[in-house]
């Protein structure tokens, strides 16, 4: 064969498509004179799932298209080049008729290209194997029409001269991993154009060296570019993860856009850490919520026993917002733990930024953690049925139409019930047995396939009560918590022909907390009713080829009514000096007042690429103009009527981000911003607080690197550094100014890093390996000294895998390692005469450590296929296998002459069940 | 584990057995007096104005084997206000032999000081004077029933983490803040608080009901069998009633309705009734003082540490059981009353335990 060079005035213009099945199955690329090769083009199929026409090779089928055929086999065919050919693709409209088998029967022409294609692309679809199509469920022969597209593929020489190199690579799904067929990739605006094959590959097999602009396009995403500097003697082999829209994807492959957990946001290149919410689920420990995953993730502390709270990076439990479909929402976990206050069944993403994050969001000093739905069905009904021992849930989503797209889930707690019926004595006299329920509902509307609104709610309820009787009624305690809230909004967006995109999310709801408890005859209540609303609108798309903008604007309105009775010191806050079982303070009082915050956040951020893709720079800036006012300036006094008072303030927030790839496997990033979180509304009393509280405040500083270092193995290594000011703390003095219980004067910081290792999802194994160590610590007021901050962990390592053992069984394990919470250690003690009790002397602020805590966790779990669309699993997840005996919490007794530990909780087996259809 | 009866299994389901911490057996026996110890520090009067004398007194007691030396007592006033944040009776720079805010005022098993000319500003609802230029100073938050107290502390050598006590005198200081009306009416009605007593102590012995208060004396001491289980009963007054010329002014009672009982608002040593001023409804409220008994012996067991009574005006006894040991010997008892105003009392007896 002849070799010769196709030029192209102005350029060198190679193109070479591959496919899967020429990866696969393909000669090298011939030597010969313009040689054409076939590309595939699948995305192209199917266009028609009509009847069939009856043949004498197949019969016509009847009744509904359950399932459409897809093709498993490709063929390609190569081409010599005719002369005069265009080096665009080319392309045979073809009918394809397929046997219930999946065989093909028949190839007709429809559409010619001409000779030799027509000819070609024939040959290549008969020799097409397919998953056959299913009529009203039972395999079943279709026609379809099928494009056969061919690309044109100019091989110029064996040997490549220095100045083309081979530039190939891979286009996968951002969440999933999975590749992605049928994506065009275009050179320099169209000049060099491919398609991927099956396996998500594409290749060209000489392309210039120097600057190209690289364009994606493809069915299910907007359409995605970069640019990349191809230099000499190079051989480049990329990945590129898009994010697709879940609309544009076909439903039979929706399942795979499941629930993901991102640890940090990265983007081309660089690996998040993703979890896949089959395999969130699968994760020992979690009961099956795949949410809890994330209390699996580097930089996240573990929760003591009976708490839900997270500690992310060393911040209080307060300072780490939490939105669900941009709403905000003041918990991601009942009371207790135990579940996460939303369905895992409606939940695509679940993203957490332990920090640095950028300026769409603000008002918290600590981490962002943003869940975000999973698209509403656009056929079929699906739903499912689960219960174990701590709650039953269902969970439901369908479409009435085209155009109308409905889900739901709702889940409620018996695991009192369950108690009280295998248990001789009251539980709930010793632990806080939780009482929960939520619920989510959703209403769709897709007028095209760029737009869709949505209303839905969000509530979510829980009660904790218990008591412990005594002979003495002064020495009986009772305690009962009760929170809730509930959401109403609206989520509409639109996707623009340029990748440009606009989100607008208003909400309107209401937050409640109650808890009164008791000692003896020492009350402590607070109960918060709150009322609101907010609206987060947004912009976002590309500016420049080399810049993609963000504007926004993120608005908040709370308002509170809140009454409290007892103790300043109950509840405590942090910092507290305490210890377990101490008697309350007995000096009381009482408040109520109502407090109205608001906030109104203009936003922009920029995502500038440089050195040719290498680098990028997103720079941000939020400004926030807020306003705080209460109904009461100073305490209750004598006749005096209450005076109201407003506070103004203005912050401006500059956030930076960089990400650098240093090489094909390596990724570096860095941030660093200002951060400002508003007082909490109970903090304003002027009995047990300080109307006058503003904001406190934040910097962020954090640098990290991914290393992919073999296929399916990540590493990602991140450093930070967070400094808080301006901190809300208790007044030292003994006669503290009136309506200053608590002042602003408290510093914090935390430093350290975090390690994590991951294995991604293979045929039957998936895990990873967590490492943080972090040091946390606070200043109280009136005191420049650190020290232990209450929550502070300095070592957290989580080493999980799961291993799929076939025929529907899977086993999971999660070793857990925690150094324990610091403690003050009580050194003293006075014989309180009043009580006849005993008052602690404590020694060095949280200078001692409650032991280190050690956990081995196991799931079981069997899968039973109901059907082709339905399915049962079994599972038993066991927490503390070996039955460890955990401390959690220091306890002395009745004089402090002795101590010990009250341990958590033992072996806790847990079986369930669930039904999917 | 949390209770030793608490019986965890796994229903048909595998249900889970979830949620119990396990709480060590830690606690030790407080009833049961191993080494000196001081039980109670009583105050008379139980409640004084500023620059009131009042006197303290210790029940300083221990086993039998090592009796106490009651000039190792010393006491010493507490001038310093307890921080916001900590829970207790007193500021914990005032546990200390000396330093500034300690005021020593004597040793021995009594003392004898005045309530500070300042004590309603330092400890009470007075607001303590702020420095020149600078905002109003917090006063003090009262106690559940209303209360303001100073605090004293005594010294007693001991083995153990704890060798001081620490009571209170509760300060007749009015109520502060309170709109004129409710003020008004408390300065009528409000009766001060008086220490509870104990007027008899019961145990049901061979089906009759025998008085224990008088078995002290070595010949008058009621005799129990090794590991015998007797009912206690200790009874205090009943309540002091209507306007009924009785000398006693009662919650019921006031100067206008009640001159005769009330010129000088004297108490009695019953579960009083009292108003008080409720901060959250802003209005006064009565209420009946709730009793609790602590019970102390040499030997023994005893069922509960302390029992009580609830507030109501028809219960005037608070039961117990003690188990007696297995080996004779004498045994002492201590009961110590206490009313939720920081009333004290107490009262002795000895029993011996032998065949």
């Amino acid at each position: 064969m002849n070799q010769r060079f196709i030029n192209i005035v102005a350029a060198a213009t190679v193109l070479h498509a591959t496919s899967n099945a020429m990866a696969q199955d393909a000669s090298p690329p011939s030597e010969s004179e313009g040689t054409q090769s076939a590309a595939a083009a699948p995305s192209a199929i199917p266009s028609d799932s009509e009847k069939p026409p009856e043949s004498d090779q197949a019969k016509p089928p009847t009744g509904k298209l359950t399932k459409p055929p897809k093709l498993v086999h490709f063929e390609s065919v190569s081409a010599p080049a005719a002369q005069g050919a265009s080096l665009g693709p080319t392309s045979v409209g073809l009918e394809i008729a397929i046997a219930a088998d999946g065989k093909v029967e028949a190839v007709q022409v429809l559409e010619q290209a001409g000779e030799p294609y027509d000819a070609l692309a024939k040959e290549a679809a008969e020799k097409f194997l397919f998953e056959p199509a299913e009529i009203d469920g039972q395999p079943a022969g279709v026609r379809l029409k099928y494009r056969y597209v061919f690309t044109t593929t100019s091989i110029l020489s064996e040997t490549k001269p220095s100045n083309v190199v081979e530039f190939s690579g891979q286009v996968r799904d951002k969440i999933s991993g999975k590749p992605l067929a049928a994506v065009k990739i275009e050179l320099d605006g169209g000049r060099l154009q491919a398609v991927t094959g099956e396996d998500g590959r594409f290749r060209f097999d000489a392309v210039d060296i120097g600057k190209h602009s690289v364009l994606l396009m493809g069915s299910s995403f907007t359409p995605v570019g970069t640019e990349e500097e191809l230099e000499a003697n190079n051989k480049y082999d990329v990945v590129y993860d898009v994010e697709l829209q879940i609309e544009k994807v076909p439903d039979s492959e929706r399942a795979d856009f499941e629930l993901v957990v991102i640890a940090s946001k990265l983007e081309k290149r660089v690996e998040t850490v993703a979890v896949s919410s089959e395999q969130a689920t699968k994760v020992a420990g979690t009961g099956g919520d795949a949410i809890k995953v994330v209390e699996n993730l580097p930089g996240v502390a573990r929760s003591s026993v009976g708490s839900g709270a997270l500690v992310v990076w060393g911040a209080g439990t307060a300072d780490t917002r939490v939105y669900v479909e941009g709403v905000h929402v003041p918990a991601l976990y009942h009371e207790g733990g135990f579940r996460s206050v939303v369905h895992s069944d409606l939940v695509r993403t679940v993203e957490l930024e332990p920090g640095g994050y950028g300026a769409s969001y603000g008002r918290g000093l600590g981490g962002l953690v943003t869940v975000g739905y999973r698209p509403l069905a656009a056929e079929g009904y699906h739903g499912s049925i689960s219960v174990d021992a701590i709650d039953a849930s269902a969970a439901m989503r369908g479409n009435i139409g085209e155009k109308w797209r409905f889900s739901g889930a709702a889940r409620k707690s018996h695991l009192d019930r369950v108690l009280s019926a295998v248990t001789s004595n009251d539980v709930g006299q010793f632990v806080p047995i939780p009482q929960y329920w939520d619920a989510q509902l959703r209403l769709g509307y897709v007028p095209s396939a760029d737009e869709a609104i949505e209303i839905g709610t969000l509530s979510s309820s829980d009660t904790i009560s218990r008591s412990f009787v005594q002979a003495d009624p002064l020495d009986t305690k009772t305690e009962s918590k009760s929170t809730g809230f509930h959401r109403i909004y609206v989520n509409y967006r639109k996707t623009a022909n340029d990748g440009s995109q606009v989100s607008v999310v208003p909400f309107y709801g209401t937050n409640r907390l109650n808890i009164v408890s008791k000692f003896g005859g020492i009350p402590a209540e607070l109960t918060n009713n709150a009322k609101v609303m907010g609206l987060r609108a947004s912009w976002s798309g590309p500016l420049h080829d080399k810049v993609f903008a963000t504007v926004g604007l993120d608005t908040e309105v709370e308002f509170n009514t809140i009454s409290r009775r007892g103790s300043v010191t109950t509840p405590p806050r942090e910092g507290d000096i305490r210890v377990f079982g101490q008697l309350p303070d007995d000096q009381v009082n009482a408040d109520t007042w109502n407090t109205v915050q608001a906030g109104i956040a203009p936003y922009g951020q920029l995502d500038v690429s440089l050195l040719e893709g290498k680098l990028h720079v997103i720079p941000g800036l939020r400004f926030e103009p807020s306003m705080r006012g209460g109904s009461r300036f100073t305490p209750p006094e004598g006749e005096r009527p209450a005076i109201g008072y407003r506070n103004q303030d203005a912050f401006l927030e500059p956030r930076l981000a960089a990400r650098m790839t240093l090489s094909s496997r390596v990724l570096v990033r860095g941030a660093v911003g200002v951060y400002h979180q508003p007082p909490l509304s109970e903090d304003l009393s002027p009995v047990f607080g300080n109307p006058q509280l503003g904001a406190s405040k934040a910097w962020h500083y954090l640098v990290g690197s991914q290393v992919r270092i073999l296929e399916g193995l990540t590493a990602e290594v991140t450093g930070f550094i967070s400094q808080q000011s301006e901190l809300v703390t208790r007044s030292p003095l003994p006669s503290p100014v009136q309506a200053q219980a608590l002042i602003q004067d408290g510093h914090g910081r935390a430093y350290g890093a975090q390690i994590m290792l991951r294995k991604e999802m293979t045929a039957h194994l998936f895990g990873w390996v967590s490492y943080s160590i972090i040091k946390s610590e606070r200043t109280d007021g009136g005191s420049t000294t650190y020290r232990p901050f209450d929550f502070d962990q300095t070592h957290v390592f989580t080493a999980l895998a799961s291993y799929d053992l076939g025929r529907g069984f899977e086993f999971g394990s999660r070793f857990r390692f925690a150094t324990g919470y610091p403690r003050t250690p009580v050194i003293g003690a006075a014989y309180d005469a009043r009580v006849d009790g005993y008052q602690p002397v404590f020694g060095a602020h949280n200078s001692v450590r409650i032991p280190n805590f050690y956990q081995v966790d196991a799931r079981f779990a069997k899968l039973f296929k109901i059907g082709k669309t339905s399915s049962a699993e079994v599972y038993l997840d066991v927490q503390n296998v070996t039955n460890q005996k955990n401390p959690e919490e220091l306890v002395y007794n009745y004089n402090y002459s002795k101590k010990s530990y009250i341990t958590g909780l033992p072996i806790l087996p847990v079986i369930g069940g669930k039904l999917t259809w | 584990m949390v209770s030793a009866t608490s019986n965890f299994t796994l229903g048909m389901l595998g249900a889970v057995v979830l949620a119990t911490a396990c709480r060590p057996e830690i606690e030790g026996r407080p009833s049961i007096i191993q080494e000196p110890r001081v039980l109670a520090i009583q105050s008379f009067p139980a409640e004084a104005a500023e620059d009131a004398r009042v006197t303290y007194q210790a029940l300083y007691v221990g086993p039998l084997d090592k009796p106490v030396d009651e000039t190792d007592l010393g006491w010493a006033n507490c001038t310093l206000r307890k921080p916001l944040s900590t829970a207790g009776a007193i500021n914990p720079a005032c546990l200390a032999k000396s330093g500034d805010g300690i005021e020593a005022i004597g040793n021995g098993v009594s003392a004898e000081t005045a309530i500070a000319t300042e004590a309603c500003r330092m400890f009470g609802p007075s607001q303590p004077p702020a420095e020149t230029g600078k905002p109003a100073v917090r006063a003090a938050d009262p106690d559940t029933t209303g209360g303001y107290y100073q605090p004293v502390t005594v010294r007693f050598p001991s083995q153990g983490l704890s060798d001081f006590a620490a009571g209170v005198t509760r300060l007749a200081c009015g109520i502060g803040a309170a709109p004129q009306a409710e003020v008004i009416e408390y300065n009528k009605s409000y009766r001060p608080n008086a220490n509870p007593e104990i007027t008899a102590i019961n145990a049901l012995i061979k089906t009759q009901k025998t008085s224990l208060l008088n078995s002290i004396a070595p010949d008058a001491m009621i005799q129990i069998p090794p590991g015998k289980t007797l009912s206690l009963e200790a009874v205090w007054p009943e309540d002091c009633g209507a306007c009924n010329d009785d000398g006693v002014c009662d919650a019921n009672e006031n100067l206008d309705s009640c001159p005769t009982d009330c010129p000088d608002k004297v108490g009695c040593g019953s579960a009083e009734q009292y108003v008080t001023f409720d901060p959250a409804s802003r209005t006064l409220a009565k209420k009946s003082e709730q009793i609790r008994m602590s019970w102390f012996a040499t030997a023994g067991d005893f069922e509960h540490e302390r029992t009580g009574s609830n507030s109501s005006h028809n219960d005037y006894t608070s039961e117990n059981t003690w188990t007696a040991p297995d080996s004779p010997g004498q045994v002492s008892f201590w009961v110590v009353i206490r009313d939720d105003r920081r009333g004290v009392g107490w009262k002795p007896f000895q029993l011996m335990v032998g065949n």
